[in-house]
């Protein structure tokens, strides 16, 4: 149990490198299903590494009596975890969990205060804001709405409209905020995820840039059009510093537009896979060593 | 049903942009010439702004025989402040929003520039 619990908070680390080569080796739709569930994965393993941490350590506190009434030395025994470990994994549990209750708590008033903006009267499923600043982006929820500013409708011909629309309709179509969501969850549980959590930001955005070319049938059409936009935005002062993470990658977007349709390669993702598959096995022989251990202490 | 609606959707949300984009007031056939869809009955059109204009998004005024049609300012800086208010409480705008651009270097404007340049 000992050697499991490290893999167990470890190995996330290492699905965490991994992550770049899953993005260039599939196809961006494929790529975002699979860095969000080696993340979900991740996450989960790193909490449950924590919890199982904590647990057998804090039940080896020196105490006179047995943490659960019995003498503890058959704990003791059966899993040699120090106390003062367990106490720094509680700890560290304990700020897992109020880091992902302020988070959900920060997202759920956000979306509140969006509603009002969602059942404003929309031109089907597009709000447009009187600002010259180039902006669009796509607002979640029932119903989906499409927010463009008209500073960005100016700079755009009709036909590079039709992609804007295209590519934030695939946005809301795909769901991509639920991605975005659970990664941003992901590096609450361990911050060693940010690097994974832009992976996933970039690649729904490729994810939609794809869906945008095929929509409008010119993939030149979508370079085009994503390269007039980010002009458009870039005579402006910088965006919110929060989203400097996306700042290099317009290039990269319209780079991989103006190349072939992406295809999956699956074959060169065995690493992560196998990572994925290391991490599985020992979260389920911790679990094992965990229901031996309860055992262990409730017979003794 | 459900198909033909969205579609509506759609016109709605084009016919809006074309307006919005050309910023003075115009009339159905000016909108439908501009919205370059061939296959779009310039009546179809018509509805569309009847509908928009129902809907308090679009102001009108009398041109002649026709109606020219204009984006209202109200309902859009009203939607514009409720995004202000929503948007001051949380930094991370990700897990909300995804947007078309976030943001540009020097490097790559430079690139795009280029790119823009060889393609029009």
């Amino acid at each position: 149990m000992y050697f499991t619990v490290y893999l167990v908070i470890l190995a996330p680390v290492a699905l965490a490198a991994l992550g770049p080569a899953v993005s260039r080796h599939l196809a961006p739709a494929a790529a975002v299903r699979v860095l969000t569930a080696l993340l979900a994965a991740a996450a989960a393993a790193t909490c449950w590494g924590l919890f199982a941490l904590a647990a057998a350590g804090l039940a080896n506190l020196p105490r006179p009596h047995g943490r659960w009434g019995g003498d503890g030395r058959a704990l003791a025994v059966a899993d040699p975890v120090p106390w003062g470990l367990g106490v720094l994994a509680a700890a560290l549990l304990a700020v897992v969990a109020v880091r992902l209750l302020t988070g959900w708590r920060r997202h759920a008033a956000r979306r509140r205060a969006l509603g009002a903006v969602r059942s404003a009267p929309a031109a089907g499923d597009l709000l447009v804001l009187p600002d010259d600043r180039a902006d669009a982006y796509a607002l979640p929820g029932r119903p989906g709405r499409v927010v463009v500013t008209a500073g960005l409708l100016r700079a755009l011909s009709a036909e590079e409209r039709a992609v804007l629309l295209a590519h934030e309709r695939a946005h809301l179509a795909c769901r991509h905020d639920r991605y975005a969501a659970l990664a941003q969850a992901a590096v609450l549980v361990n911050p060693l995820f940010g690097r994974l959590r832009d992976e996933v930001g970039y690649g729904v955005e490729r994810w939609a840039d794809e869906l945008a070319a095929e929509a409008v049938g010119s993939r030149r059409l979508a370079v085009r059009s994503l390269a007039r936009a980010a002009l458009a935005g870039a005579c402006r002062p910088a965006g919110p510093p929060v989203l400097a993470y996306l700042r290099h990658r317009i290039a990269d977007r319209a780079a991989a537009l103006q190349g072939e349709r992406p295809v999956n390669r699956w074959h060169r993702v065995w690493p992560a896979a196998g990572a994925l598959l290391v991490v599985g096995a020992a979260s389920a022989d911790l679990g094992v060593a965990f229901a031996r251990c309860l055992g262990a202490v409730l017979s003794s | 049903m459900g198909e033909q609606r969205r579609d509506h959707g759609a016109l709605e949300a084009e016919v809006m942009a074309v307006l919005w984009a050309e910023g003075r007031p115009m009339t159905a056939g000016q909108v439908h010439e501009a919205l370059g869809a061939a296959d779009l009955h310039p009546k179809t059109v018509l509805t569309v702004l009847g509908r928009l204009h129902t809907k308090g998004l679009l102001g009108r005024e009398r041109t002649g025989r026709a109606h020219a049609y204009a984006p209202n300012r109200g309902p859009a800086d009203e939607v514009a402040s409720q995004m202000n208010q929503a948007l001051v409480r949380g930094a991370d705008r990700l897990a909300v929003l995804q947007h078309f651009v976030a943001g540009l270097d020097p490097a790559d404007e430079q690139a795009l520039r280029d790119l823009l340049d060889t393609r029009d």
